[in-house]
């Protein structure tokens, strides 16, 4: 099993980097969440009560899936950002302090300032997006779940 | 042999290009120790850096006849006073780094010049004092196992009686393949130390000589110093006559 600080400078402060960016992955799935309460908003709004049973309105027509989780994913912004910009970070900690880029220039081996700059953002994106996708598999599911098949929009 | 042919070095300033060095010709041979001495700006640092490919320069540099790069890059060692140890990680951290990354490191030299020098083992590098980590440079660059050794003053914040030790700690633990180039300002310390001095002024070389020519000489290296950079001793009398 590979260690983790393998993946970074060494002596790179990668726990803080690493909670740093769980909280911003965190809040961006939290913020997502406004996906479902519009779901509920717009599956009740299919539905008329009469003394107090529930009816479909005659020819209601859900939303689709894309217009309701359009702007749901707005905070992934803010990681992928982070992220992106997390490589020049890696290399420029190796002027912070000391100027261990002279032994790291010096290293025989093809690659390793680079893979040290870049392996744990690349981590970073594929569980970024495996977050993303999840939440986009989960939300579409609970789309199918929960909208009535005679109100399914022509495109989702 | 490391051989600098016609190496030149011109950095923009602000009043237009200003040359570090000039067509410098040197060339070390295996088990060579070499003083490079000069004043401030003379370009010593600059040499240094150009022979180990962290700044571009005009000329040629060849280690065995062979261009310096990624292929035998790792023949050459570097102390500096800048430090180049990574500050958040221990000695021993820094082994293990090494000798992952360097096939020849020397792990029986390591723990005898940590334990010579009382360094302690398991603390991180950024917790050590000045002296404890210039220390700590030097045994990195001679452990390395590293054919050429340059160092850059790499004894600026250590006490006098440090680095006495560490002179006589060199002499006794080099192999007679390794070649070290020691850039100093500590001209009367190293004299015993050295084998030959090369001086550099305004980026051209002005002096190269053996210690023993020195002897036959009966000159000593300050007084050769001084004779090939024309320093005249009455200068300062004869600026302070004036003012007053």
């Amino acid at each position: 099993m590979i260690r983790p600080e393998k993946l970074y400078p060494p002596g790179y402060e990668w726990k803080r980097e690493v909670r740093g960016l769980g909280a911003l992955a965190a809040m961006a799935s939290l913020y997502s969440l406004i996906y479902v309460f519009r779901l509920g908003t717009m599956v009740s709004n299919l539905y008329q009560y009469v003394e107090e049973r529930r009816f479909l309105k005659e020819g209601a027509l859900a939303e689709s899936f894309g217009a309701l989780a359009a702007g749901s994913w707005v905070f992934f912004a803010f990681p992928l950002m982070d992220i992106l910009f997390l490589p020049l970070q890696h290399y420029f900690s190796y002027w912070r302090q000391t100027r261990s880029i002279y032994v790291m220039r010096r290293l025989p081996g093809r690659g390793v300032v680079l893979k040290s700059c870049i392996q744990a953002p690349a981590l970073y994106l594929a569980a970024l997006g495996a977050e993303a996708a999840l939440l986009y598999g989960l939300y579409l599911g609970l789309y199918f779940l929960v909208v009535p098949g005679e109100c399914m929009p022509r495109f989702l | 042999m490391l051989e600098i042919k016609k190496v030149s070095k011109t950095y923009a300033g602000k009043e237009g290009p200003q040359k570090a060095l000039a067509e410098v010709e040197l060339a070390l041979g295996q088990g060579e120790i070499v003083g490079l001495l000069g004043e401030n700006g003379a370009g010593k640092t600059t040499l240094l850096k150009c022979i180990l490919g962290y700044l571009p320069c005009r000329g040629e540099i060849l280690l065995d006849g062979e261009k310096i790069g990624r292929d035998n890059l790792a023949r050459l060692s570097f102390a500096t006073c800048e430090h180049s140890f990574f500050p958040n990680l221990t000695p021993c951290e820094h082994r293990e780094f090494y000798e992952m990354h360097f096939g020849n490191f020397r792990a029986g030299r390591f723990e005898t010049l940590m334990d010579f020098f009382e360094l302690p083992l398991c603390r991180s590098l950024k917790t050590f004092s000045v002296g404890q980590q210039n220390q700590f440079e030097v045994i990195m660059a001679l452990c390395q196992g590293a054919d050429y050794i340059l160092m850059d003053e790499p004894f600026a914040g250590n006490d006098v009686f440090n680095r006495e030790d560490f002179y006589k700690v060199l002499l006794g633990i080099l192999e007679p393949t390794e070649t070290v180039l020691l850039s100093t300002h500590l001209i009367g310390e190293v004299e015993n130390f050295l084998g030959r001095a090369v001086l550099l002024r305004k980026g051209r070389v002005v002096g190269d000589i053996t210690t023993l020519k020195l002897e036959e000489q009966g000159k000593s290296l300050m007084e050769y110093v001084k004779e090939t950079y024309q320093y005249r001793p009455d200068r300062v009398q004869k600026a302070l006559e004036e003012i007053l």
